[in-house]
């Protein structure tokens, strides 16, 4: 259907049908009118014509023209259809006649004399002819058939009466145009009907559909006009009963809405209250944290100091002790600082991991050698209980990967060295696996599988709880903060994975991390075994299964065949074994002194089969005379377990190398020195140390020397740059904190101002707060060295920024290890110290303009903190230009809520800053607002304008501190 | 189902054996009703010593007047005690008769009288209702032997001229010419008007139509010259066709008409003199008798008849403006007049 409108449609329903029925009786009455017309004229005609034949029956029986004449001219006279009229007698001949001589010829013309009435019809007239027949009357009483006379209905003549179409034609003429007037008129009528009724119609339904819009738009007070009655009047009166409903729910919601607004502005302010005494608090909980981060900074580097000198001057008094008894003694001083280090460095990450400020490493890193260095740092102790240290280390899992090494290393390092604590017997497994991965992240699970103690499941759960150990006696037993488990947790947890425990009070523990690691996009290309060996059979001997197991995973990557011999007893059956081809043999020993005998026979027998294939053997001991005696035995290798597949494959590479020596890689030992090692490599070195700590620098001096480098010393950075001037060094040791000149300012100096331009400067720091280091070392410094300082560090360094050749493999890699150790803990970065004082200035005044600014309010309302004092007003100030812009604005345009807005702000504002006059003013403006009495209002926001001009006038001059 | 079943066998067997019976009765029943009609009123099977004399009442076809006379005729005979047998013979039914058992034959009506002469039969013949006129011109055409008058005898239809005259006269006394159209048979009419017109006091115009020719044409020379017109029963004259033309011109004229019957006062005549078929049959029954007493030897002489009637239309009275025209007073008067005439 058409997309007609109501107006459209009532016109279509009303005129259409109007019209149709209109012209269709139009046309039908039209014709049957001029039907009519024709047949009335003719009968018309026909009866004029037989009346005549009636009235002419005398007249032409008598043959009386004069008769006939008077009636025809009387006939014509009264009809002016009538052209004309003849009587013609029973021969047809003219008896009389009216009409013009013209149209005489026209009734011969039709004289076939009927004999019943005829018509003929002609384009302009008709011809109605009829007989005259004599009627008989009967006159006798009695039948007289006897009489010849009587002829009944005899033909007298005839009556020819000529008629004219042209009055039927005007009346026809007329009766159209009538009936076309008469349709116009009634189409006019119905359409104007119609329009009326449409009118009466839309008119209402428009203002009713204006009604609804404004009503729509809001204005509920809108109402439809009563112009129209019936339904839609109802439908009016149902819009304006629903504007009426509306408007009362507008005005209920308005008033709710004004109810809650005004609940709300109370709730704001007294949130606003609440902020400003939250924030007050805030910053004294900020300045409280900062101020015990400052004193951890501080206690640490005031405790790390003098142990820095005890720790050193003890392996000073080490290397020259010659009595056992002083060795002894030192050796406890030296390890009893070293834990008392080690707990101090536990404190300072527990406390940076609270304080949030711990910051992981993305760095590459290799885990195999990452778990390589942990265990060859434990495995002393493992040793030490004859605990077999077992890594294993699955094929799937990337060594190449992108994370925090040392972190890593640090938990991994305090879960083996919790399980090698807490294990008297059996073996310590670490099992690293790979769980999956997904969106490039690594996701990885170490287990440390130990046959320890166990832990309890009531024990499980305060494990992971601070200053927490599984048993309070355990403290005293094994010692420990019981922080270990919670910052590796903590630290785990940054490196988005979790750490767990799975064990049996008695049945040993699996304590379990897990580590998402991005993988490294590099790749370092393993080593592989030569084909000497390849396709070769290895046979591998070791009493332990699982140590057996991850000899086996090491190698058998390398397309070997591989047989495994759990007993010394049987692997005489292997050797005999002749469809074996073995290229190499590895020997694992539990325990030494158990096994020194079958050991040794094993490895005759190996020797005296197969004198020429390598045989690689791993001791659980440090031992170097033992590992030599199995060299001497025949063993081609001799490692310390645990093994790892890099220095097994570097071993069995060794040994498949004749031209390579034989070596005893052993596991290096946190414990050991450095040995007296070629002083005479920095001999022509000239070095400056420089601190304000004399014990410090005369550690620093002593270690220095140690090495055989001519040592200047400076006190603090004046002194630095005094003597830079006069000397060029290979090296400058400088603190940093000291007094006169930090150390920062003198390498400054030193970098611009003299001869040392291009002369490492490394900075010595006892600050181990997080960011420190790349603070110094973006200020300038070439390194970064954290007190105490080892000589492991010292050596490092020089080995690192001052030329030399000949350092040995073994301490340069000692050195190295024992300088990654060192830096796992300590790495803490520091607070800078004189950007924060421990305790606030006593304030000092200033206020130019007492009238307006309160400042002991002030500094009441800020809880008698100055600087907080002062930075409320600061902020006050700083607000103050855009307040009054907004202020100005809103009063100029009387944008009553606007300003509302903007005044409550300032009010706000000023409620901590000890301007009492502008709170007032500014109070008492809103309040104005708040009850619409605008008449007072552009004053009194005048005066409070000119109150905000004076107030900003004071921009700098009004001082708390 | 039973009510059904009889209905249908009543339909069935019923319904034809009725229209059976029907058609078998019917023409019997017939048969016996015209014999009734057909056979005389005294059945001829009835021995009788005397032999009766047989009068035959014959008409030609049926008219209301014909039964009036024959009811005029009956009831004339009736009171009688020696009268004849008659029997009613309507020519147009009947089968061929034999007419000699007849001594009288009554032929009503001019038809009748034209059949029983072309007949020639020797019965003697009454003629009954039917002009003079008429009769004079059937008895000329027929065969001669009825022209001696001695078998044959008439009781005419209409009036004496002088009986017209009469009227006129008692009509309208200040009248003083009538005028009279005359056809073919104007001398039956002229010698009677002649004579009588002194002895009313009146002058008669005598307008002649000629044969083929229009009365109306006659009547136009003569309407102006005469106060009254008088129509006589000659049908070249005054037939129904030309009646209309008459009627009209003599109203149209204002001139009184006077007819001779009671249909032509109807039609438009102011009034006439005429004798009813009923009476006319009984003035026949007494001539019956009278040839009966006879023997059937002799026949009277053909007569007028003995009685008239006058009627008025007073639509056209009062139409020509006459004015309390009292019928008793016109027959008085006319009576006083006809006495003793016999024209």
């Amino acid at each position: 259907m058409f997309k007609w409108n109501i107006k459209t449609r009532i016109l279509f329903l009303s005129l259409v049908p109007t019209f149709t029925i209109a012209l269709l009786l139009g046309i039908y009455f039209v014709s049957a009118r001029i039907s009519d017309l024709q047949r009335a004229l003719e009968e018309r005609g026909i009866a004029i014509t037989e009346n005549l034949a009636y009235a002419s029956e005398y007249g032409v029986a008598s043959g009386n023209a004069q008769v006939l004449q008077h009636l025809i001219n009387t006939a014509r006279d009264g009809d002016s259809d009538i052209i004309s009229i003849a009587i013609l007698d029973e021969g047809g001949h003219l008896f009389a006649y009216n009409g013009p001589q013209s149209a005489l010829n026209k009734h011969r013309e039709s004289n076939s004399l009927p004999s019943t009435t005829d018509v003929a019809i002609g384009d302009e007239y008709i011809i109605v002819q009829t007989p005259i027949i004599g009627q008989p009357i009967e006159i006798s009483d009695v039948p007289n058939e006897l009489n010849q006379f009587a002829i009944a209905g005899r033909t007298l003549g005839y009556i020819s009466i000529q008629m004219s179409h042209k009055e039927a034609t005007i009346r026809q003429y007329q009766t159209f145009t009538a009936t076309f007037f008469i349709v116009l008129t009634g189409l006019f009528g119905s359409g104007y009907i119609a329009v009326r009724m449409v009118r009466d119609v839309t008119t209402p339904v428009i203002k009713m559909s204006r009604a609804v819009d404004q009503i729509r738009e809001g204005r509920l007070d809108v109402r439809v006009e009563p112009v129209a009655t019936g339904e839609l009047q109802t439908l009016a009166e149902g819009i304006n009963a629903m504007a009426e409903s509306l408007r009362e729910a507008r005005e209920e919601m308005q008033q709710n809405i004004e109810q809650a607004t005004s609940d709300l502005r109370q709730t704001l302010e007294t949130i606003e209250v609440q902020n400003i005494e939250l924030d007050i608090a805030r910053k004294q909980a900020l300045d409280g944290s900062r101020i015990k981060s400052e004193f951890m900074a501080n206690m640490s580097h005031e405790i790390r100091t003098p142990l820095n000198g005890i720790i050193g001057f003890t392996d000073v008094l080490l290397k020259n002790a010659q009595n056992p008894q002083n060795i002894d003694y030192l050796t406890t001083i030296r390890k009893s600082a070293t834990n008392l280090l080690t707990i101090i460095n536990d404190i300072l990450d527990f406390s940076k991991i609270e304080a949030g400020k711990m910051e992981l490493d993305n760095a590459p890193l290799s885990l195999r050698d990452t778990l390589d260095e942990v265990l060859n740092i434990l495995a002393p102790a493992s040793h030490a209980k004859k605990l077999e240290l077992v890594a294993m280390v699955y094929a799937d899992v990337p060594d190449d990967l992108i994370g925090d090494a040392l972190r890593i290393k640090q938990v991994l390092t305090n879960i083996v060295n919790n399980a090698i604590k807490f294990t008297k017997q059996g073996s310590v497994v670490v099992r690293i696996m790979m769980v999956g991965e997904e969106n490039g992240l690594v996701n990885l699970c170490i287990r440390v599988t130990d046959t320890g103690i166990g832990i309890s499941d009531k024990q499980k759960r305060n494990l992971f709880q601070a200053f927490s150990q599984a048993d309070t006696s355990t403290t005293r037993k094994f010692g420990g903060t019981g922080l270990g488990l919670v910052i590796s947790q903590k630290l785990v947890q940054g490196m988005k994975g979790e750490v767990g425990v799975e064990s049996k009070l008695g049945e040993g523990s699996t304590f379990w991390f897990t580590v998402k690691l991005e993988r490294a996009s590099e790749q370092t290309p393993t080593e592989l075994i030569p084909s000497k060996i390849s396709s070769k059979d290895v046979l591998i001997i070791d009493q332990h299964p699982v140590t057996l197991l991850s000899l086996r995973q090491n190698i058998e990557c390398f397309n070997v065949k591989i047989s495994e011999c759990a007993s010394f007893d049987r692997v005489q059956h292997f050797l005999l074994d002749g469809s074996k081809d073995y290229g190499l043999f590895i020997l694992g020993s539990r325990d030494y002194d158990e096994e020194a005998t079958k050991l040794e026979k094993v490895m005759a027998e190996i020797r005296s089969q197969f004198p020429q294939v390598p045989l690689i053997t791993l001791l659980n001991t440090n031992d170097n005379q033992i590992r030599q005696l199995m060299l001497d035995k025949g063993s081609s290798q001799c490692l310390v377990k645990p093994t790892t597949q890099k220095r097994l494959v570097e071993s069995i590479l060794n040994s498949l190398d004749s031209e390579r020596p034989v070596t005893v890689v052993e596991a290096t030992d946190d414990e050991a020195l450095p040995s007296s090692h070629s002083e005479s490599s920095y001999r022509q070195c000239h070095v400056m140390a420089v601190d304000d700590n004399d014990a410090n620098l005369k550690l620093l001096t002593i270690f220095l020397q140690a090495f055989g480098l001519e040592v200047d010393q400076g006190s603090n950075g004046l002194e630095a740059l005094r003597l830079a001037k006069k000397q060029e060094y290979s090296m400058i040791f400088m603190d940093i904190q000291m007094p006169e000149m930090d150390g920062i300012t003198a390498m400054q100096a030193i970098r611009s101002n003299t001869i040392n331009k291009d002369t490492p400067i490394i900075a010595l720091t006892a600050h181990a707060m997080a960011g420190e280091k790349e603070k110094l070392l973006s200020a300038g410094m070439d390194d970064y060295l954290s007190k105490p300082i080892t000589e492991q560090q010292i050596s490092a360094l020089l080995d690192k920024w001052v030329t030399q050749k000949a350092i040995s493999d073994n301490f340069e890699k000692a050195t190295k290890e024992q300088n990654d150790a060192a830096n796992a803990a300590p790495a803490s970065p520091a607070i800078p110290s004189q950007s924060s004082p421990t305790a606030s200035p006593k304030p000092t005044y200033l206020n130019p303009a007492p009238d307006l600014v309160d400042l002991e309010q002030g500094l009441a309302q800020a809880g008698n903190r100055a600087d907080v004092a002062q930075e409320m007003f600061d902020m006050l100030q700083n607000s103050l230009p855009d307040a009054r812009k907004k202020i100005e604005t809103a009063l100029e345009i009387e944008e009553w809520e606007a300003l509302q807005s903007a005044v409550h702000k300032l009010h706000g504002a000023c409620c901590y800053c000890g301007v009492p006059k502008l709170k007032k003013q500014s109070n008492y403006v809103e309040d104005l607002l708040k009850q619409k009495d605008y008449e007072l209002v552009p004053d009194e926001a005048g005066v409070l304008l000119m109150l905000i001009d004076k107030v900003e006038n004071l921009k700098g001059q009004v001082k708390y501190i | 189902m039973r009510l059904a079943l009889s209905c249908y066998v009543r339909k069935t067997i019923f319904l034809p054996l009725l229209v059976l019976v029907s058609c078998l009765l019917l023409p019997q029943i017939a048969a016996s009703s015209n014999d009734q009609q057909a056979v005389p009123n005294t059945p001829a099977t009835q021995p009788a010593s005397p032999k009766p004399a047989l009068v035959a009442l014959v008409t030609h076809g049926t008219h209301s007047s014909y039964d009036a006379c024959l009811i005029g005729i009956r009831s004339g005979l009736q009171a009688e005690k020696h009268k004849p047998d008659i029997t009613s013979i309507n020519l147009k039914n009947t089968q061929p008769i034999s007419w000699d058992k007849f001594q009288l034959v009554v032929a009503i009506g001019s038809k009748a009288t034209s059949e029983i002469l072309k007949l020639g039969l020797d019965n003697k013949i009454l003629a009954v209702l039917l002009p003079k006129i008429t009769y004079n011109q059937l008895v000329y055409q027929a065969s001669d032997k009825y022209k001696t008058g001695t078998n044959i005898s008439a009781v005419y239809l209409d009036q004496p001229v002088g009986r017209y005259l009469a009227l006129i006269n008692a009509l309208a006394p200040q009248a003083k010419t009538v005028g009279v159209m005359l056809g073919e048979g104007a001398s039956v009419y002229e010698a009677p008007l002649d004579e009588s017109q002194h002895l009313y006091q009146l002058q008669v115009r005598h307008g002649y139509v000629k044969k083929g020719l229009s009365p109306l044409k006659a009547l136009g020379t003569i309407i102006d010259r005469s106060d009254v017109l008088l129509a006589l029963p000659d049908t070249s004259v005054y037939n129904s066709n030309t009646v209309p033309g008459i009627l009209l011109s003599s109203y149209r004229k204002g001139i009184p008409l006077i007819g001779f019957s009671r249909a032509y006062i109807r039609a438009g005549a102011l009034t006439g003199i005429y004798t009813l078929p009923q009476e006319l049959g009984y003035q026949t029954s007494q001539k019956i008798l009278a040839i009966h007493q006879q023997n059937y030897q002799k026949l009277p002489q053909p007569a007028f008849p003995d009685s008239f009637d006058i009627s008025v239309n007073y639509q056209v009275a009062r139409s020509l403006g006459f004015k309390n025209v009292e019928l008793n007073k016109l027959k008085q008067r006319i009576a006083e007049h006809v006495k003793g005439e016999n024209f």
